[in-house]
């Protein structure tokens, strides 16, 4: 009867010890290049951001608006469309775009989509709550000169263990007046996964 | 006080809703308003998804993985025979399929201990 006892007791422990060692959490640098499986990920998302960016600020769209217009360019950012083989959420480069352009003082940012909804809600309510030399008027909203929209695509070529995937991400910049396209931005990434 | 005269009344009424008018090009579309009344229409709908992105994604042919796939629909197949072959085993033998509750079972159609002598010759259905 005692030796099943320290037989269970045992094997208690040891069960919670090696517990312990499955389950493992560390925190790592974010710009650390880390791919598990070969699907979209972060990495991906930095690259993109990092070339739209230093396109964006350095082609001639900008350098021509300004000559005509002589203040900032204002964009708004409209939809992008992920018709790739994977679920990509275009959010995490397109914030990166938008504090980059921000924060160059080169281009403006308006607010678009449902954020654009919250704050115009927010200024129906401050018309019968706030106080009258605080509340925020109507018709004062800059208006944009360009809308930025993108689409993802993706073709994907594998046999067996071996695959090729292959990421196209188009960003484009369209004057809202007149439709034309004044800039178009674009990052390609190759992938070769072998499982 | 003096008296505003009526045309000098009418002429500012038509400076004040000018200046609130969409200022007009020479080389503007005379149609215009037609695409601007539908467009105002549906402005909220045609906004409402800025920012944001679209999924319209497609199935890429992977080899692993449509190999994984008819692995798991051979597996269910063979679950579902399987789980079919057992409710057929058991369904003439009275209470012991676990598909069923046993007050199926305890009624006179199933059960011989709850029919009565003479239900097998169909005098039971006849009075009930």
């Amino acid at each position: 009867m005692k030796r099943i006892q320290l037989t269970l007791v045992i094997s208690t422990v040891l069960i919670l010890g090696l517990q312990s060692c499955f389950h493992r959490v560390a925190r790592v640098d974010p710009e650390e290049q880390m791919d598990i499986s070969g699907s979209w990920n972060d990495v991906d998302s930095r690259m993109v951001s990092d070339a739209m960016i230093e396109q964006a600020l350095s082609e001639d769209w900008l350098k021509n608006h300004m000559a005509a217009q002589k203040e900032q360019p204002v964009i708004i950012v409209g939809m992008v469309t992920n018709k790739s083989h994977e679920h990509i959420d275009a959010e995490t480069f397109m914030k990166d775009i938008e504090r980059a352009f921000i924060e160059s003082k080169k281009v403006r940012i308006v607010q678009g989509g449902e954020k654009r909804e919250e704050l115009r809600g927010e200024r129906a309510d401050q018309q019968v709550n706030s106080s009258v030399s605080t509340m925020k008027q109507w018709g004062l909203e800059v208006g944009a000169d360009y809308m930025m929209q993108g689409s993802i695509n993706s073709i994907v070529d594998a046999y067996k263990r071996e695959k090729v995937v292959y990421y196209q991400i188009d960003l484009e910049l369209s004057n809202l007046e007149t439709n034309e396209v004044v800039w178009i931005g674009d990052k390609k990434i190759k992938k070769y996964v072998k499982n | 006080m003096k008296k505003l005269h009526p045309y000098m009344a009418g002429l500012g009424l038509l400076l004040s809703a000018g200046s609130f008018a969409q200022q007009t090009n020479p080389d503007q579309n005379p149609n215009y308003k037609v695409s601007m009344d539908y467009y105002m229409e549906n402005r909220q709908e045609l906004t409402a998804n800025q920012g944001q992105t679209s999924q319209q994604t497609y199935k890429a042919y992977d080899w692993t993985t449509h190999k994984a796939e008819v692995k798991q629909q051979k597996q269910d197949r063979k679950d579902e025979l399987q789980k079919m072959r057992y409710q057929s085993r058991y369904r003439c033998s009275y209470g012991t399929n676990p598909y069923y509750p046993k007050s199926v079972y305890n009624t006179p159609y199933y059960s011989p201990y709850y029919a009565p002598l003479w239900y097998g010759a169909g005098i039971y259905s006849f009075i009930f």
